[in-house]
């Protein structure tokens, strides 16, 4: 992504996902995430000249990643509490619309 | 928001078969029953079944086509339980870190990583980047 604060926003304040300590010594800033109890985490670089969907849109056989959640409509729920207009067709949809508006900046 | 765990990644590809010769051939994968989308694709199942990498072929998407290692550009990685069994495993199958950056065979070693845990990286045929690493280095 391109701007730290903005996707801070997003995935710290607006998913409300749990930040852990990151190293340093990477060469770019950026911020871990706790995924559920165990070990996933997802790892955010800040990097401008990296592979990113800056001009792309929500495109469901495109690269994302999946979230497992206990609950379809509480998931659709909390995401209309938070961000509004919600996609819903599936889970995985669901995850795709959050990955689109971390991308366009929400 | 109640997040149990991240289910898959989904990455993209120009070719099935060569990318099931990978997955499936060299880093002997399991393949999934895949539901039929609008792509052609393959699931594969990690670990003990709770995750899963699902592939696209989808010469139109974002893809990785004219990058070689780049650690810090998306990725995914896998958990596995002893680098060492893993870098002789990943030598067997061809892959050298003493190879020029522009190969696909090449492997790239950070067994000291500011990670904290050693790391592994390597490319499948579209350039997607894999890395390998283990809770400590033995």
């Amino acid at each position: 992504l391109t701007n730290l604060e903005r996707a801070r926003q997003f995935y710290t304040n607006v998913l409300e996902m749990q930040e852990l300590d990151r190293p340093e010594g990477f060469g770019h800033s950026g911020i871990w995430y706790q995924i559920g109890d165990g070990q996933p985490q997802l790892h955010i670089l800040v990097r401008s000249e990296a592979t990113l969907r800056r001009d792309k849109w929500i495109d469901l056989a495109d690269i994302h990643f999946a979230l497992r959640v206990q609950s379809y409509r509480d998931t659709a729920a909390w995401l209309d509490s938070k961000v509004c207009l919600t996609y819903r067709i599936s889970t995985r949809q669901l995850v795709q619309q959050i990955v689109y508006r971390q991308n366009v900046g929400l | 928001m109640n997040t149990l765990y991240i289910h898959h990644v989904l990455i993209v590809v120009d070719e099935l078969e060569r990318t099931r010769q990978f997955y499936t051939g060299v880093l002997e994968l399991e393949e999934l029953r895949r539901p039929n989308f609008e792509y052609p694709g393959i699931w594969y199942k990690i670990g003990d079944g709770e995750q899963e990498i699902h592939i696209n072929v989808r010469s139109d998407a974002t893809l990785r086509r004219d990058k070689w290692i780049d650690r810090n550009d998306i990725h995914f990685a896998l958990r596995v339980n002893s680098y060492r069994d893993t870098l002789e495993s990943l030598r067997g199958k061809g892959f050298r870190d003493d190879l020029p950056d522009n190969d696909l065979q090449k492997m790239q070693l950070r067994p000291n990583s500011p990670a904290g845990y050693p790391q592994i990286y390597i490319l499948d045929p579209d350039r997607n980047t894999i890395e390998f690493h283990c809770a400590n280095l033995d």
